[in-house]
């Protein structure tokens, strides 16, 4: 075995690790590890519970305990030996569509902050349960992100506002009806002349229309389009260099190189989904002919983006310019490549800096890696793409650099709607002012929460104070809508009509799938009351009001018949036209072909000045008694799954691990190794951020990668008014960020102080919670390796792949080449960004309970897919590969032989199939997976689910209770429902008609399952390729689940050339 | 607690145990076999489905095509009830439910716990006659539980030890008399 690594005398590294402390051989020589090693926890779980550890004082050992629970809960189900009485309802009229126990699927659309998703929305008896991408919306295409997939939790969120309310600023508030708070409404707007609107980007054509009708109503009306995670950088950097303020389209599916510089394009940046599937085409290796494209990125905090690098360059927060210059100056100065290498204005932007310079400001960078960068930018150029986050200067070099390459009108599209849900945030700034002048008669947020994420956001607050009528329209209550004067309860997005326009050639539909659950309106039902309650209002607005029973749908369906229908309904009638439209759930029109921008080279003086500005890093430290402190550091922060707050209330974003630190619950403060071995810091210790105005306390997270002198946070976290699951979670990062009026808001390159308080916070981290202890359970090559030898990945370790081993039973009782089915999963490692998404499928389709906190602290999340990240190479800066871990089907299974009630057993298609109601909840089987892929049932964790909640179960998978053990089925109720309809038509089921969920929702296509003995099927050409391997096949344990090596486009590798 | 306490507890727990398997030897199963409980309206599948003939899939529509048969909704009895025998006061009750949009709440009779899939349309597509697990129905004034629906009695049909000759037919049209099995009984062909 290949674990005696670590009891050889001589200490060897694992090549792959988990956690920074597997490098040291003290860890491995530390007797408690030693001991550990043998359990079944690495850390023991019961003991953190206070009442068992009384217990325990008491005398009572676990194992007692657990007797006498047993014996009691026995005699109490004698009391119950007789069924409950059980009713069944059925429908006064069923409707002509629906049949109970058949689901119907609709094509709908969500909107995400400023981004439009086309979906496909299941629901059984009326009631949604399943969200996916829609295939036919080219966004999309099919995939979901994790935002996505999470927004059916929010539906049914019994948090959310159930009926308008009002009451006063920021104190308390009393429900009310909608006749009520619809006069207060009016009476506020008449004689108003002053009215703002601020709510996130609008990609809606409808919605834009009936803003602008209500706003004529008004002398002095202004619509604030707003969203913190906007990239209104990107916006005016594209604005000053080629004009119009526009984010263009950037397609990464044609780039063969992608540089980034801070921009966290896989996960927070923009459209992740879109992105990950266009630049996961680019990833895909599995014919000779197919090419890998190369990744180089720039950032401070270690993202998903950055974990799938080729090469990843760790920086100083806010001096991304600076990384972007030294590219330039390489590129441009020292190469003289492109054609804008010998012009004046370019010189200029270097006026007083040299390379070292640049290099030295943007953390240190290694010289022969910006030099790589810029020959393959040059060598790729027309086809290669820069994307960044940061400030309009460093777009501007940006935008300098794409067109230099020729890469603008190629990979980047300014194609777009100039006006089209675009943020502006500094205006934002200027509301304040005005709010402050009480010149504003009526201000109305709808969803933005400015008070919560402006970093001076009490300022705010106090502002609003000064405004006549505050009118909040949310679907929750927040710290924003807490200081208005009414608050309208706003439906869902599943809940009501509207439509979407991502893109100029994209138009989406979006229809309800269920009625609104409490007493709630949309955002546009309640414009046209308002308007239809005596505020003024023009054009198809005011028709629409006149109608006594006019709503949001006929304006819609009227605006399609306008617009879209006459655009694109020719020689066919609307209701025809519509009702495709709403079955497809988009209209999609001819795409513009992207055109080439002339750089506006003024734009350059503004850069000029940036680069003049850059610092360098001056880090004081001083003592001060036990603890160090050291000031001058940088702080960037970076968007999480809780994006700009959003995602608080939602319990599956929150217990959703971080892909790269895998911790749930809470934000942290990321600090590098040797940084934090300096700082005197370890993780779990509490430090105190401080500025001048601000301070935070926040515990410590050792984290790789990171900057030396720099630190990283995660905003999002640390709402005061969400809901009962996220108020109070983790701290407020946003009081670290930029924001002015000028630049609007900038995320990172705060300078900070930091001490230590001495106090220590256990963080909830998941990966950990089980070591691999060295076995080779992943894979990864270089390019080069791979294309030498295409079977180089078997060679990589001899303990990796087991050929010919003796069985002990002779011949399997089940020949699973001769049944009509076998199912099994290949898992592609180089398209897997690590992203989350399968993990909160799983979660939506699979009934998985959400544990909290402190249950994540004992191990004892629920999830039954996890994403195993590992860390390969320097340990200040390491290589990442993800592995998406779920059971893998063994047909050698461990836990099969283990199980003394046959509660799991095989079936003869290969499934490792988990009977409920016959586990006795011994855990034999938890502990003999080589996996750790099975999850304990140690409470009814479904009771936690109240109220609404109750409806976001899926009907198909049983619900399970205390008790009982669970993991990943292969989604058998989806195999059960594909096999009934393949019965039906007399025919077995065809390749890609069935996809479990996690496959169904993955942006990069990294997941195929399907039949072994189906010769067409897809995953029998990953089974066969000669990147795959299977996890710890030393084992013989023989898995369904075939992982594809990652590849890595880098140089050499030779050495582990077997 | 002392060690004595302890070993009462342990020991007091094996005997519970214990008993509890007694009894459960006893008990008829998990089964509700027999039950016949009173329904809100009572409706005869006797008269209905005897008497009248009426098809079982004109009401339980839901049989043939969805894994559960489903009650009909108060519109499919008006097909009928909006004119014949208006004046029994049952009929009138029916009336009253519909024009108020209320739905009648029928006691549940046929139930198999949650962790179990049972689907009605892949059975009916099988063959599977409704009097083979629902009893002579046609000649219940009041529906009862006629068979004892436990996994047990699933699995002998499923793996041919007490297939009925007629479903056997439909599987194994040359051999009606073997004892193969006749479907699938992986335990996830039920329970997931």
């Amino acid at each position: 075995m290949s674990d005696n690594k670590m009891d050889n005398q001589k200490f060897e590294k694992p090549r792959h690790w988990v956690t920074l402390d597997e490098l040291t051989p003290e860890y491995w020589a530390d007797s408690k590890i030693q001991e550990r090693r043998g359990q079944e926890f690495y850390d023991k779980p019961i003991e953190t519970i206070a009442a068992i550890d009384n217990m325990d004082k008491a005398g009572v050992s676990r194992r007692d305990f657990l007797t006498v629970m047993g014996a009691s809960m026995a005699m109490a189900s004698f009391a119950c030996a007789r069924r409950p009485l059980n009713k069944i309802i059925p429908y006064v009229v069923q409707p002509q569509e629906l049949t109970p126990g058949v689901p119907l699927y609709y094509a709908s659309t969500l909107k995400i902050r400023g981004h439009s998703h086309g979906i496909v929305v299941r629901t059984r008896e009326g009631r949604p349960i399943k969200l996916e991408g829609n295939d036919l919306h080219p966004i999309n295409q099919g995939a979901l992100g994790v935002e996505g997939q999470a927004a059916i939790l929010g539906l049914y969120d019994p948090d959310r506002l159930k009926a308008p309310m009002k009451g006063a600023k920021g104190g308390s508030k009393t429900t009310e009806s909608w006749k009520d708070v619809d006069s207060i409404v009016t009476g506020a707007f008449k004689d108003a002349r002053k009215v703002r609107i601020v709510s996130y980007p609008c990609t809606s054509d409808s919605t834009r229309r009936i803003m602008k009708e209500f706003m004529t109503g008004f002398a002095d009306a202004k619509w604030l389009e707003v969203d913190p995670l906007g990239r209104d950088d990107v916006a005016d950097g594209q604005g000053e260099s080629y004009g119009g303020r526009i984010v263009p389209t950037y397609h990464f599916e044609h780039a063969e190189v992608v540089v980034s510089f801070g921009a966290d394009f896989l996960g927070s940046w923009g459209n992740e989904v879109e992105n990950s599937r266009d630049w996961a085409k680019g990833r895909k290796l599995f014919k000779k002919e197919d090419k890998l494209s190369k990744l180089f990125v720039y950032e401070s905090n270690f993202s998903v983006t950055g974990a799938n690098a080729d090469e990843r360059l760790a920086i100083i927060p806010g001096n991304e310019l600076a990384a972007a210059l030294a590219v330039a100056y390489e590129l441009m100065i020292n190469q003289k490549k492109g054609r804008f290498a010998e012009s004046a204005e370019v010189k200029a932007i270097f006026t007083g800096q040299t390379l070292d310079s640049l290099l030295g400001k943007a953390g240190g960078l290694d010289h022969a890696k910006v030099k790589a960068t810029a020959e393959a930018l040059w060598e790729a150029r027309g086809k290669s793409l820069i994307v960044g986050s940061g400030d309009t200067a460093l777009q501007v070099v940006i935008n300098l650099l794409n067109s230099n390459l020729d890469n603008e009108g190629k990979t980047v599209d300014g194609n777009g709607d100039v006006s089209m849900g675009v943020s502006n945030i500094r205006q934002l700034a200027q509301l304040q002012t005005e709010l402050e002048s009480g010149s504003v008669d009526v201000v109305i947020f709808h969803k933005v929460n400015p008070v919560y994420f402006l970093p001076n956001g009490e300022a705010f607050a106090n502002a609003t104070k000064k405004c006549k009528a505050v009118i909040s329209i949310n679907t929750h209550l927040d710290e924003t809508n807490d200081m208005a004067d009414v608050v309208l309860a706003e439906s869902h997005d599943l809940e009501c009509w509207g439509d979407g326009r991502p893109r100029p050639s994209i138009y989406s539909l979006q229809q309800p799938t269920i009625s609104p659950i409490a007493d709630t309106r949309s955002f546009e039902d309640i414009l046209i009351n308002w308007v239809r309650g005596g505020v003024k209002g023009s054009g198809l607005l005011a028709t629409t009001a006149a109608n006594a029973k006019g709503n949001y749908y006929d304006y819609v369906k009227e605006n399609w018949k306008q617009n879209v229908f006459m655009a694109f309904g020719k020689g066919r009638t609307f209701l025809d036209f519509w009702e495709t439209a709403l079955q497809k759930g988009v209209v999609l029109g001819k795409v513009a072909p992207a055109h080439e921008r002339a750089f506006k080279m003024s734009a350059l003086k503004s850069v000029q000045k940036a680069a003049g500005e850059l610092k360098s890093l001056t880090i004081a430290k001083a003592k001060k008694g036990p603890a160090i402190e050291g000031s001058g550091i940088m702080l960037g922060t970076y968007a999480s799954s809780m994006a700009d707050g959003q995602g608080a209330n939602n319990a599956w974003l929150q217990e959703l691990p971080d892909p790269m630190s895998t911790v749930t619950w809470d934000n942290y403060l990321n600090v590098g190794p040797a940084f934090a071995a300096e700082l005197g810091l370890q993780s779990n210790d509490v430090v105190t951020v401080k500025t001048e105005g601000n301070s935070i306390e926040i515990p410590v997270l050792v984290q790789p990668g990171i900057a030396k002198g720099a630190v990283t946070v995660a905003v999002g976290y640390g709402r005061r008014i969400a809901g009962k699951v996220g108020s109070h979670v983790g701290q407020n990062a946003f009081k670290f960020v930029r924001f002015d009026g000028e630049n609007g808001m900038v995320f990172g390159g705060m300078p900070v102080t930091i001490a230590k308080t001495g106090k220590k916070y256990e963080l909830a981290v998941t990966q950990g919670h089980n070591k691999t202890e060295g076995r080779p359970i992943i894979n990864d090559i270089t390019y080069e390796q791979y294309k030498n030898n295409e079977s180089a990945a078997n060679h990589t370790d001899p303990h990796l792949r087991l050929k010919e081993v003796p069985t002990l039973w002779g011949s399997s009782p089940v020949d699973y080449a001769k049944q009509p089915y076998k199912w099994i999963m290949g898992i592609d490692l180089n398209a897997c960004t690590g992203c989350g998404a399968c993990v909160i499928a799983c979660q939506s389709e699979n009934n998985i309970p959400v544990v909290g906190r402190d249950r994540v602290r004992q191990s004892r999340e629920m999830h039954w897919m996890r994403i195993d990240r590992y860390y390969t190479g320097n340990e200040e800066n390491p290589n990442v590969v993800f592995q998406p871990m779920l059971c893998q089907h063994c047909d050698n299974a461990p836990c099969e032989t283990v199980c003394p009630v046959i509660a799991t057993s095989h079936s003869e298609d290969g499934l490792n199939q988990m009977t409920y109601s016959r586990c006795v909840g011994t855990r034999y089987c938890q502990n003999n997976c080589p996996y750790k892929t099975r999850r304990f049932n140690f409470f009814d964790h479904w009771k936690d689910y109240k109220d609404t909640m109750n409806l976001v179960w899926n009907p198909d998978v049983t619900v399970r209770s205390r008790g009982i053990m669970e993991k990943c089925t292969f989604c058998v109720q989806r195999i059960n429902e594909a096999k009934g309809k393949a019965k039906d038509r007399n025919v077995k089921i065809k390749d890609q008609d069935l996809k479990t969920a996690c496959q169904q929702t993955c942006p990069t296509e990294a997941i195929v399952f399907g039949n072994e003995n189906d010769g067409d099927a897809q995953v029998l050409g990953w089974k066969n390729h000669p990147r795959a391997f299977r996890a710890l096949e030393i084992l013989n344990t023989r898995p369904a689940i075939h992982y594809l090596t990652k590849v890595r486009n880098i140089e050499g590798g030779g050495e582990h050339h077997g | 607690m002392n060690a004595g306490l302890r070993k009462f507890a342990l020991f007091g727990g094996v005997v519970v145990f214990g008993l509890l398997v007694a009894t459960w030897q006893v008990l008829p199963r998990t089964s509700n076999q027999g039950y016949q409980p009173e329904q809100p309206i009572p409706f005869s599948h006797k008269l209905h489905a005897g008497t009248f003939q009426i098809q079982c899939r004109y009401c339980h529509t839901g049989a043939y095509k969805s894994q559960s048969a489903g009650i009909p909704s108060l519109s499919t009895c008006m097909n009928c009830h909006s004119a014949v025998r208006t004046d029994s006061p049952w009929i009138q009750k029916i009336q009253k439910a519909y024009a108020e949009g209320k739905a009648i709440e029928w006691v549940r009779i046929h139930e198999v716990p949650d962790h179990v899939h049972f689907n009605h349309k892949r059975h009916i597509a099988k063959g599977v006659q409704c009097e083979t697990c629902h009893g002579p129905i046609k000649e219940m004034d009041r529906v009862y539980q006629a068979e004892p629906l436990t996994m047990g009695w699933c699995l002998n049909c499923h793996r041919g030890f007490e297939t009925p000759k007629y479903l056997r037919k439909n599987v194994y049209p040359e051999n009606p008399d073997g004892d193969e099995p006749v479907a699938p009984f992986s335990c996830n062909t039920c329970h997931y």
